[in-house]
């Protein structure tokens, strides 16, 4: 049992989606993460185990492999693609209740900026990290960030943004909202931002890489 | 004798040809971070389909204005053309120093890139549009290094030669200086609108200066120039 746990983060870690995957080239022709979490629920695994000790936990390894440089965007993406195609068995379990996301996030690239390759990434760690994304898509106003934040469902909110012009944005996102909802925290990231920015625009945290975005939602909103 | 940089004041703008804009998978690998030769599959794989159908989507165009000898002054962290200052900062003013003119140019792919990256992410295929939004980035720089050869044939004939290319939000240039760079270019040059807070439509679009002048030269490496060290493009040789 645990063996298919196992198989399952391997699948995710190494990117292998389902039978008809063709790679990794050593796996070629064997099951995949699609039909090893199929199997898992079969043999009556419990599907928040699944998703905790198999799906996440390879997940996560690919998290910290690409924070410290060792694999590159496409590598998280098709993992990403292993972890999501899993998921989709896992929900009906999040619709009963019995699997529950860790929490939600809003998500979105702040007003004048277009630039979303970057928060897509970020929503894609955080989602296999078994977080709720609540995603505005690009160029997102105050207005709208406040409007999701009255909703209640998320703690936090991740800004982005390209450049330094647009980054300039995030400043007026955060005042708007901590000054309704004081208790929201902010994470803040894309090329231009830095930690010292965040911190003066009243930001909760800088990251530079989803990872470490990732763990920080793990400890300090839950 | 009348210097014949005096008379230069052109404004011009050109289409490329898709079939101009040759990537290798290597090198499309490279920029995605892979060491030569070590890009897996699929990545490979897909990278070697986009680059077998992107003709179709792509619409890239370049241009430049070069202005009059006389028009143009640099200074110690700034250039001015008209009565328009530029604040570069010193590490690209310095490069400009020995420059007797500039040029002014914009670069892009179009919209069509971009559109088939964003379909596939809609549906899924993070992998796929995240490979062709990379394909966009080298593109445009692939333009950009057309106009660069471009230039150099227009100014070869006046024994003109060309410094490399600087972009505001670079080296030290504020990034709303794109601003005033567009200021000296009709509207809608090369089809690429600049937002207020400085943001090129199309995304994949490059605006910039090159100095220009009988005693300037390309370099190799440029980002021994410049102060930031995180830059995912910078070389180390
Ligand atoms: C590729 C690239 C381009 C391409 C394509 C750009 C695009 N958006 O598609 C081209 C060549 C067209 C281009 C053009 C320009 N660029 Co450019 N570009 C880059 C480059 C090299 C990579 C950007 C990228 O796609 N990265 C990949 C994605 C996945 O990374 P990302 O978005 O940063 O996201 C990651 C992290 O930032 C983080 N993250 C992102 N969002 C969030 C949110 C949260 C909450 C968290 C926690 C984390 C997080 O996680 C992601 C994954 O690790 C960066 C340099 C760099 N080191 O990043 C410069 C960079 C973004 N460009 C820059 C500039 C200045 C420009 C131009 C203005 C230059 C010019 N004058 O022409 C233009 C503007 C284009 C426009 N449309 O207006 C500057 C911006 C800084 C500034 N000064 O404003 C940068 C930072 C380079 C530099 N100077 O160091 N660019």
């Amino acid at each position: 049992m645990i063996e298919l746990l196992t198989q399952i983060a391997d699948c995710v870690e190494r990117g292998k989606v389902d039978l008809n995957s063709k790679y990794p080239p050593d796996l070629a022709g064997k099951e995949g993460a699609y039909e090893l979490t199929k199997k898992a629920l079969d043999t009556g695994l419990k599907a928040n185990d699944i998703l905790n000790d198999g799906l996440m936990t390879g997940m996560n390894r690919v998290g910290v492999k690409f924070r410290d440089g060792k694999i590159f965007i496409p590598d998280v993406l098709i993992a990403a693609k292993a972890m999501k195609t899993s998921m989709e068995l896992l929900k009906p379990y999040f619709i009963s209740g019995e699997v529950k996301h860790k929490g939600s996030i809003i998500l979105g690239t702040v007003a004048g900026d277009l630039h979303d390759i970057g928060k897509n990434l970020v929503s894609m760690v955080v989602q296999g990290g078994g977080w709720n994304v609540i995603d505005l898509g690009v160029d997102v106003s105050a207005e709208k960030f406040l409007n999701a934040a009255n909703e209640g469902e998320a703690n936090v909110i991740g800004l982005s943004a390209l450049l330094t012009s647009t980054m300039q944005n995030m400043k007026g996102i955060v005042e708007k909202v901590k000054n309704e909802q004081p208790m929201i925290k902010f994470i803040v990231g894309g090329a231009p931002v830095t930690s010292k920015y965040a911190a003066e625009i009243g930001a909760d945290a800088y990251f530079a890489e989803p990872q470490g975005a990732l763990e920080y939602l793990n400890s300090e909103c839950v | 004798m009348i210097d014949p940089i005096v008379n230069i004041d052109l404004l011009q703008e050109f289409e490329i040809d898709a079939s101009d804009i040759q990537i290798s998978t290597e090198n499309a690998g490279h920029s995605l971070g892979y060491k030569l030769g070590q890009t897996p599959e699929p990545v490979r794989e897909i990278i070697e389909n986009v680059h077998s159908n992107f003709s179709t989507h792509l619409k890239a165009k370049t241009g430049f204005r070069i202005f009059n000898y006389s028009d143009v002054e640099f200074g110690k962290d700034y250039f001015k053309i008209f009565d328009t200052i530029f604040n570069t900062g010193r590490i690209i003013a310095k490069q400009l120093r020995t420059s007797e003119t500039a040029v002014i140019f914009t670069a892009t792919i179009g919209p069509g890139i971009e559109k088939k990256s964003k379909q596939y992410m809609s549906n899924g295929d993070m992998l796929e549009g995240y490979l062709w939004d990379a394909f966009g980035s080298d593109a445009v720089e692939k333009v950009c290094d057309i106009l660069e050869e471009k230039l150099i044939q227009v100014l070869a004939s006046q024994n003109l030669n060309i410094t490399n290319r600087y972009s505001p939000g670079y080296c030290g240039w504020n990034v709303t200086e794109q601003q005033k760079l567009f200021s000296f270019l009709p509207k809608d040059f090369c089809g690429i609108q600049l937002s207020e807070s400085s943001l090129m439509t199309p995304i994949k679009s490059v605006s910039g200066l090159i100095g220009v002048g009988r005693n300037v030269e390309r370099t190799e490496y440029q980002c021994s120039i410049c102060d930031i060290e995180m830059c995912i493009r910078r070389k180390t040789e």
